[in-house]
């Protein structure tokens, strides 16, 4: 199977995959908190889920009482009971 | 210190709502605004926003056609607004600091460190006697002077130095030279013996040194000058000047050494503590408290204690007073009980020299009992780095003489 250029350049350069793909980064701490890099917008927003637009990607953050703490363009905060994370 | 920096600049508690609230939310982030707090509620979301922020906030609102509605306004700009026509409270403020400023300019409280012969309230008494009381006017402090005067009239003390820290005049002093002291002085100035001795090894840094090593030197010798010659070929002085003598030069030394202990002593045994204010202080004013008295025999330990910022020390305070209840009770030492005291109390004084860079050589004591008392007498040899600043004196004629570089050549 031929590689896609951006692969081989990650994996050949041992580039972290954040910068070379726009990746999430996400920094779970427990069930309570949620930091988010790298991303392009909200999409949707309500009490029990958040829906964020990555590069590729979007990511769904489901739980109850969930309050974004702050907001900027580089990194998110979100509190609440965290029950799920997706991807779709 | 981030919910500081939001009460100092102030922010607006806002709720937005309408058909296109995240366009809005994802245009507020690449505008540079923080939202913080974002929860859904209301008819739409609810966020807190930087107040000089809320203009951009209300064009990019009407850009993306959502309703902006201020539900509150929080932080120090609000606080002000609000309150400006209470003209008293900020006259109270603005005379809160013009006082601190004020009272900021006087000494509130002085301090001694490094001293061991001499004892801190002599020291402060010294001090607050002969040159400044608490309460004097900072500028007023010469702080080159006190060191000069103190170093002149305390035998023991061979480097001092005197700041001011805050509201606080803080006088170190040392009693004996070490190698990280010595570099201190910000005169030229000699060193000078403050024992008597023989010396056994020297180095100097600089300066003239007038004594060699096997040399006897009594008390006040100078042992390096701060007066330097300079000679042309002929060994004619051509020039002089003054620097900062620096070395270190280490004298042995015979102590005489005299501990007693009697038999029989009388011991405190505590049962009893308590504390108790004693005086609230107030510039200069004391309030004595009453206090009620103790029963029995009684240790008292005052201590006294003033409100202080770091070293910014305020003429506000208290001072308490400890009583330590005991009872007295009697013991008698056996020889050999008094021996082991002796014993411990003599390496107890050896380790103290060592602490302070002193070699203890040799140790000759001898131990016996006179009447009612055990006694260790005898001499112990150390050898010690000496030296004491002075002020440059000029050297004597045979001074002169020793250091005049000799010429082989016939004269």
């Amino acid at each position: 199977m031929k590689k896609k250029p951006k692969e081989a350049l990650a994996k050949g350069l041992s580039l972290p995959r954040d910068v070379v793909f726009g990746d999430f980064i996400i920094t779970l701490t427990g069930n309570e908190q949620v930091m988010i890099e790298n991303y392009k917008g909200i999409l949707s927003y309500e009490e029990n889920q958040i829906a964020v637009q990555g590069n590729h990607v979007v990511l769904r953050i489901i739980g109850t009482n969930l309050v974004i703490q702050y907001y900027s363009m580089e990194i998110m905060k979100v509190t609440g009971e965290i029950t799920r994370l997706e991807y779709a | 210190m981030v919910r500081l920096i939001q009460y100092f600049f102030g922010s607006i508690f806002l709720e937005i709502s309408g058909p296109s609230v995240e366009r809005f939310l994802n245009l507020c982030a690449k505008q540079n605004l923080v939202l913080w707090n974002l929860k859904p509620g209301g008819n739409g979301y609810q966020c807190s926003v930087q107040k000089r922020a809320y203009e951009t906030v209300l064009a990019l609102a009407e850009k993306t056609g959502t309703s902006v509605r201020i539900l509150g306004r929080k932080g120090l700009p609000f606080f002000l607004l609000e309150h400006r026509k209470r003209k008293v409270f900020f006259f109270g403020i603005g005379m809160a600091l013009v006082l601190m400023f004020l009272m900021s300019q006087f000494i509130w409280e002085i301090t001694v460190s490094g001293n061991e012969r001499y004892s801190k309230s002599d020291m402060l008494k010294y001090v607050k006697s002969n040159f400044y009381q608490i309460g004097t006017y900072k500028k007023k402090i010469d702080c080159n002077l006190l060191e000069e005067h103190i170093r002149e009239d305390h035998e023991g003390i061979a480097w001092v130095s005197c700041s001011i820290n805050g509201t606080r005049l803080h006088i170190d002093i040392k009693e004996s030279l070490d190698r990280k002291t010595k570099q201190n002085p910000r005169k030229p100035c000699d060193i000078v013996s403050n024992k008597k001795g023989t010396i056994t090894s020297m180095s100097v840094k600089s300066g003239t040194p007038l004594v060699q090593v096997g040399d006897k030197v009594k008390r006040g010798d100078t042992l390096i000058s701060g007066m330097i010659y300079y000679y042309s070929d002929d060994y004619q002085v051509t020039e002089t000047s003054k620097i900062k003598a620096d070395g270190q030069i280490i004298l042995r030394t015979k102590e005489d050494y005299k501990e007693t202990i009697p038999i029989a002593t009388y011991e405190k045994k505590f049962i009893s503590k308590s504390t108790r204010v004693e005086s609230i202080q107030l510039l200069n004013w004391q309030l004595k408290l009453p206090i009620k008295e103790q029963k029995g025999d009684y240790d008292v330990l005052g201590e006294k204690k003033l409100l202080h910022i770091g070293d910014l020390y305020f003429p506000i305070g208290i001072t308490t007073k400890k009583f330590e209840g005991y009872e007295p009770k009697r013991r008698v030492l056996t020889e050999a009980q008094a021996q082991d005291k002796l014993k411990k109390r003599l390496s107890a004084y050896v380790n103290d020299k060592k602490k302070k860079g002193i070699k203890v050589i040799k140790t000759n004591i001898q131990y016996e009992r006179q009447g009612n008392d055990y006694i260790a007498k005898g001499t112990i040899d150390v050898e010690e780095p000496v030296g004491k600043i002075r002020n440059i004196k000029s050297l004597t004629k045979k001074q002169v003489e020793k250091i005049t570089p000799t010429t082989a050549a016939p004269q």
